[in-house]
């Protein structure tokens, strides 16, 4: 791996239970990123199903699949070209995603492959798309999501 | 660019937009502003950009981005673009 | 009417306290955002910010109520389009109005949300699911 899960705690300030990216597979700094979840039963999202609960029930929920590529997609932002420098106060939040399609689905011992690529920056958005692929199966395509970056100062209660 | 009338913005710069925001093309009209009227986000004005710049192979600048505010500022931003004039 | 909802599937959390409106045109739900909910002390630590995804989620829960009560099981093909417009924060309701159109020869449902805290309009979702079970269930109470 490229970067393991402490290295990317360095980067992102996501943290437990919504540190969504295990490791850094591949980087092409300013342009795509190939980065990786693990699945487990182990996940807090599963902890209310009851045990009769269908396999089926067990599928990774779709917004955690896209928070997880979102933050693959931030890490490719930060692992930019240009210096970090200017980088490190703003927060990265969600802004939009457009024409994401669900092709099928993620189960614990199973893991998520982010293949994230960055369009374009601006001073505060970028622009990526990629899919998610589980082994040889794309579960998903993302044509187009769209990080908005802010100052952390604005958003402390 | 593709056929247009005379000073019309081109069809198929209207349904890029109305594609990237996901509405129907007749409610993109040449004055519709796209903050007041079609209730479109800021964000989504980086994402007309950049569809435009992968269409037309341009580059904007983030101050040309304050230009477009409706369809008809699109169009005169990009035929500039395309002449080589600047926005 | 006002229910009670429970998730059958996983779920990052239950997205909403009550449903306020459900029928055939739409459904409209209601979910209290709280300071102590596990992910917060993740996203993030010292500045709490609800997570743009849950408000997707909360439209998500909010459909597959829907399908159950009207269409039978409903799984989500596509996200069409997510918009978050304004920062949630722990002390904000939550409200997610729905309308839910059933599309014509097998074209499924498409859910079209405005989130909305108070009058401030945060997130608007549009959602495409695929109608799993042909026949209607029985209208349930969760």
């Amino acid at each position: 791996m490229l970067l393991n899960h402490a290295q990317i705690k360095k980067l992102l300030p996501h943290r437990y239970p919504m540190a969504l990216v295990d490791a850094v597979l591949s980087v092409e700094p300013g342009a795509r990123i190939i980065a990786v979840k693990n699945i487990t039963g182990n996940e807090p999202c599963f902890a209310h199903l009851p045990d009769e609960a269908d396999w089926r029930s067990y599928a990774y929920p779709a917004s955690l699949v896209m928070e997880s590529f979102g933050q693959a997609a931030g890490l490719l932002y930060l692992l930019g070209a240009e210096p970090p420098g200017e980088r490190e106060h703003l927060v990265m939040l969600f802004g939009a995603a457009t024409r994401c399609r669900f092709e099928g689905e993620a189960f614990p011992g199973e893991m998520l492959e982010h293949r994230a690529s960055l369009e374009r920056t601006f001073t505060d958005a970028a622009i990526f798309r990629g899919e998610v692929w589980v082994s040889d199966r794309r579960i998903v395509s993302i044509e187009r999501m769209v990080m908005a970056l802010r100052p952390a100062r604005a958003l402390r209660n | 660019m593709s056929q247009t009338n005379q000073q019309g913005v081109p069809e198929e710069l209207r349904q890029l937009v109305a594609d990237v925001m996901d509405v129907e093309e007749e409610s993109v009209t040449d004055e519709a502003h796209f903050i007041e009227d079609l209730g479109v986000d800021s964000l989504m004005a980086l994402e007309i950009m950049v569809a435009l710049e992968k269409r037309y192979r341009v580059k904007f600048t983030e101050p040309e981005l304050r230009k477009i505010t409706c369809m008809r500022n699109v169009y005169e931003l990009l035929e500039a673009k395309q002449a080589g004039t600047g926005g | 009417m006002s229910a009670p909802f429970s998730c059958d599937y996983a779920a990052p959390l239950i997205a909403l306290d009550r449903v306020l409106r459900c029928d055939p045109s739409g459904i409209v739900t209601q979910k209290e955002v709280v300071a102590d909910e596990p992910f917060f002390a993740g996203h993030f630590p010292g500045y709490p910010i609800y997570p743009g995804v849950f408000l997707m989620e909360a439209v998500h829960q909010a459909a597959t109520y829907y399908g159950r009560v009207f269409l039978g099981r409903v799984t989500l093909r596509e996200v069409r389009s997510a918009r978050f417009l304004v920062p949630v924060f722990p002390g904000d309701v939550l409200e997610a109005d729905c309308r839910t159109e059933v599309l014509p020869a097998g074209g499924g449902l498409k859910v079209e949300a405005r989130c909305r805290c108070g009058t401030r309009t945060v997130a608007e979702v549009k959602l495409l699911y695929r109608v799993e079970d042909a026949v209607a269930s029985q209208s349930r109470t969760d």
